[in-house]
């Protein structure tokens, strides 16, 4: 208990840190944040108008006292409003996250339904050529652009085939190609991965001792040597969080599918800097909670550290 | 050298050679081009492949191989150019905090931490966001990001010589320590970053196309081939060799990095014992 | 009555032989010994009766017969129904041979599931008895994981997980050698007190004389894949014929008042 104690108070730091560079970042930006949210440039506004916007944002004031503000406001989760559609970033970001949330879930689905089965057999059937498939799908898959594999995609379903939508989201067709594209991209490293787990599971010495005590094979697959290669999958799987995260803003450019990497990308274009320090800071908190969620997953999986105070030989 | 020795070596260092060799090759072929990748000639617009036009045209009349070759040095280039401006960077920054320690130490072992907790494509992501989309936005992105972890390994490798008894001796026997780190920790340093910069160098192909696909990193007109794909977009089902060629590229490229870095790890580790 | 013969043994690994004609016959209730050092081959001996050779390993020619029947000819299902319940195994490396995740009584539940179809609260009472019966507080065994409990008390767990469907042959390959003296003292007592309730025969393996000495009914000794002698306990140790046997009990330690000169 005291670990996830520990790990919330590195998290709090952490964010505090964070949010001050992310503030500092937004001063150094070029362009005044005022003409940009009036839109001076297309819209004609008064002077008054800018002075009063200004004072409002307390933009004239010495940089600390701005950033007291800005603390205030983060911790009342306010991020301030997007430069384009003036709506409020929490706002947006809160909209838009359970369709991103929706992406990554069905990917890693569809990445678990292939690399599981593929990376399974490549370890039984070790050398066979089952074994050098998933070798070459995992050479070519991990050399592969994702955004190659999604237009390949969109060319065969959709173009030729016109079976699934190439844009946009709505029903569970929308789903099937961005998620495909993903799944399979991230497949191709995880079928190695559960490989190599599995085969090191095999060659444990408790494996060979449950076969002398008469146990069937299958059960001894599935409730030692599996179990076993979930801790270092489950490492791994942290560890490629990142090429997740990534991987979804790539897609969701790809297909214009309406989630918050799409959301940021665009808030790039259009130098809406609000947006990108809310995605940003929206980001760096879901993969701490990520991580303390990996954490208490050792515990559980982990005996050992879970009663490491108890007790001991 | 025993012959042994030789067939080792000869096994390491000539794949890698091949890489170079073939990184060598990319970066110079556009020079021995006819045609001209930024040339626009609206005639000839998404002609499919002819004698003139081996590979056919873009959307906006441009040789479609002249441009992948081209495109080949910007992609190619600057993710080489990264690789090397990262090394230059994180190799002398982890000797001296491993070799040093003390608060220099720890004050670059903080910032690698706390940095290393950010997606690294989220960091060029951001970078570019606030300093705006451009190819050295870009490159500056991603070393920013992959620094971190070789200043850790490097520095790691650092720790653990630094204990044993071969340093020990060249300390004693009065050498200056400019000459320890260039002697002793230099080869094991270079040969194990190597390899892991290897494997790296298909990830960071594959950032920056999938950066300037999404139109944070090269520009138009520049050719790069995560671009060129971005802009096939609209002729998918008019002129689908527009998107084909550039993804073999990168695919090709992308896989004999890969298979090279394999190869070296392999072998690397298998030596290193 | 026998149990188990073994005729003309010879097994290699990549042309090389690591057991050359080797036979003999394992009573019903006998504890018999197979004595060697390091690389003599008695556990692959032993790993060739319970069907657990590694796939490097050819069987190049030989039998055996164990209740009459060839066990060559078992398909993977029959090896694994005798596996555990005729026939038991406990190995050397007591630690290892427990899954670090799953709880020993669970383990010990697996086994029994894996044979007969009991109820859950058989199960428990038939391991609970099976633990009493090793010696250790039952209740806290059963729930606990392996890396909780000592050395002495792994092994007694083994032993029990291998006695708990009383089987007709239990091959123990050096249980004791990883133990301090005392617990290896209380670990053969406690097997030899099975084979006495439950009559099964034991196949030990050992390289130590002097737990031959104590608990044999026969003696095999093997060295570089034969066996170079064999025979009843008390005919050979009175008379060995072999010289490397001769060797073998002159270097064993004896507990013996020095002399001074």
């Amino acid at each position: 208990m005291e670990r996830i104690g520990q790990r919330f108070l590195e998290f709090a730091l952490f964010f505090l840190i964070l949010s001050f560079v992310s503030f500092l970042f937004i001063q150094l930006t070029p362009g005044d944040p005022v003409r940009q949210m009036l839109r001076v440039d297309e819209v004609a506004v008064t002077q008054e108008q800018i002075e009063s916007l200004r004072n409002e944002l307390k933009l004239d004031e010495p940089l600390h006292v701005q950033y007291w503000y800005w603390l205030k406001r983060f911790f009342a989760f306010d991020l301030g409003n997007s430069y384009m559609t003036n709506r409020p970033v929490v706002e947006e970001l809160l909209t838009k996250f359970p369709t991103t949330l929706e992406l990554a879930l069905t990917s890693l689905l569809v990445m678990l339904m292939i690399s599981i089965p593929l990376g399974t057999l490549a370890a039984v059937y070790k050398g066979k050529w089952i074994d050098h498939i998933s070798r070459l799908f995992a050479l070519i898959g991990s050399s592969i652009p994702s955004f190659w594999l999604g237009i390949v995609l969109i060319y065969i379903f959709a173009v030729h085939l016109n079976i699934f939508p190439t844009i946009g989201k709505g029903t569970w067709k929308h789903l099937v190609l961005p998620s495909l594209t993903l799944g399979i991209a991230m497949s191709a490293v995880y079928v190695r991965m559960i490989r190599s787990s599995l085969l090191e599971g095999f060659q444990k010495e408790y494996v060979k001792a449950a076969r002398s005590r008469g146990i069937a094979e299958t059960r001894i697959f599935f409730f030692h040597v599996f179990r076993s290669a979930l801790i270092p999958l489950i490492t791994l799987f942290g560890m490629s969080l990142g090429s997740l995260i990534g991987g979804t803003v790539i897609v969701e450019v790809l297909f214009s599918y309406p989630g918050i990497g799409k959301l940021v990308v665009d808030a790039i274009m259009r130098r809406d800097y609000p947006i990108i320090q809310g995605y940003v800071l929206f980001i760096s908190l879901l993969v701490i909670v990520i991580n303390i969620l990996i954490d208490m997953s050792y515990l559980y999986l982990n005996p050992e550290i879970r009663l490491k105070k108890g007790e001991r030989k | 050298m025993t012959s042994t020795k030789m067939i080792r070596l000869f096994q390491i260092w000539f794949p890698l050679f091949l890489l170079l060799l073939y990184i060598v090759v990319i970066l110079i072929a556009p020079f021995l081009m006819s045609q001209d990748p930024l040339k626009i000639n609206m005639d000839h617009r998404l002609a499919p492949m002819s004698r003139e036009h081996i590979l056919g045209t873009d959307h906006l009349g441009r040789d479609l191989l002249a441009r992948i070759l081209a495109g080949g040095q910007v992609t190619v280039g600057v993710s080489f150019l990264a690789v090397i401006l990262i090394l230059a960077i994180s190799i002398p920054i982890g000797i001296l905090s491993g070799f040093f320690g003390g608060w220099f130490d720890r004050f670059c072992m903080r910032t690698v931490d706390s940095l290393l907790a950010f997606p690294d494509f989220i960091v060029a992501v951001v970078l570019t966001g606030l300093l705006g989309p451009s190819l050295f936005h870009v490159m500056l992105a991603i070393i920013i990001a992959k620094c971190g972890s070789y200043i850790r390994v490097v520095r790691s490798i650092i720790l653990v010589e630094k204990e044993k008894d071969y340093i020990l001796m060249a300390r004693t026997s009065g050498l200056r320590t400019m000459q320890i780190v260039k002697k002793h920790f230099f080869p094991h340093v270079i040969g194990n970053v190597i390899v892991l910069v290897t494997l790296d160098l298909g990830k960071i192909i594959l950032m920056i196309a999938s950066l300037s696909y999404i139109g944070l990193g090269a520009q138009p007109p520049v050719p790069e081939w995560g671009a060129m794909l971005n802009e096939c977009k609209s002729y998918v089902h008019s002129a689908p060799h527009l998107m084909i060629f550039p993804g073999i590229a990168i695919m090709c490229t992308v896989l004999i990095s890969n298979l090279v870095g394999d190869h070296l790890r392999d072998h690397f580790t298998l030596q290193n014992r | 009555m026998e149990l188990l013969r073994i005729n003309c043994l010879s097994l290699s690994i990549m042309g090389e032989h690591i057991l050359k004609d080797v036979t003999l016959t394992v009573k019903r209730g006998e504890w018999f010994t197979l004595m060697g050092e390091s690389g003599s081959g008695k556990s692959m001996t032993a790993l060739a009766i319970a069907g657990l050779l590694p796939s490097s390993v050819l069987m190049e020619k030989g039998d055996i017969f164990f209740e009459n029947r060839n066990t060559k000819s078992f398909s993977a299902n029959e090896w694994r129904k005798i596996r555990g319940k005729e026939i038991s195994f406990i190995f050397q490396d007591y630690y290892n041979t427990f899954t670090p995740f799953i709880k020993i009584g669970h383990h010990c539940d697996e086994v029994i599931r894996s044979h007969e179809a009991y109820s859950k609260e058989e199960r428990k009472n038939m391991i609970i008895r099976a633990f009493e019966d090793m010696q250790l507080p039952a209740e806290r065994v059963y729930n606990s994981y392996p890396f909780q409990l000592s050395g002495g008390q792994m092994q007694r767990v083994a032993i029990a997980l291998a006695i708990v469907l009383r089987p007709k042959l239990l091959i123990a390959d050096e249980p004791t050698t990883a133990l301090d003296s005392v617990t290896a003292a209380h670990v053969l007592e406690l097997i030899s007190y099975i084979k006495q309730q439950m009559n099964c025969a034991v196949l030990f393996i050992t390289h130590d004389i002097r737990h031959a000495k104590k608990y044999s009914d026969t003696i095999a000794v093997m060295k570089a894949g034969e066996i170079v002698e064999y025979g009843e306990k008390d005919q050979l140790l009175r008379s060995p014929c072999h010289p490397y046997t001769k060797s073998l009990f002159d270097a064993a330690p004896k507990l013996k008042r020095p002399t001074y000169v």
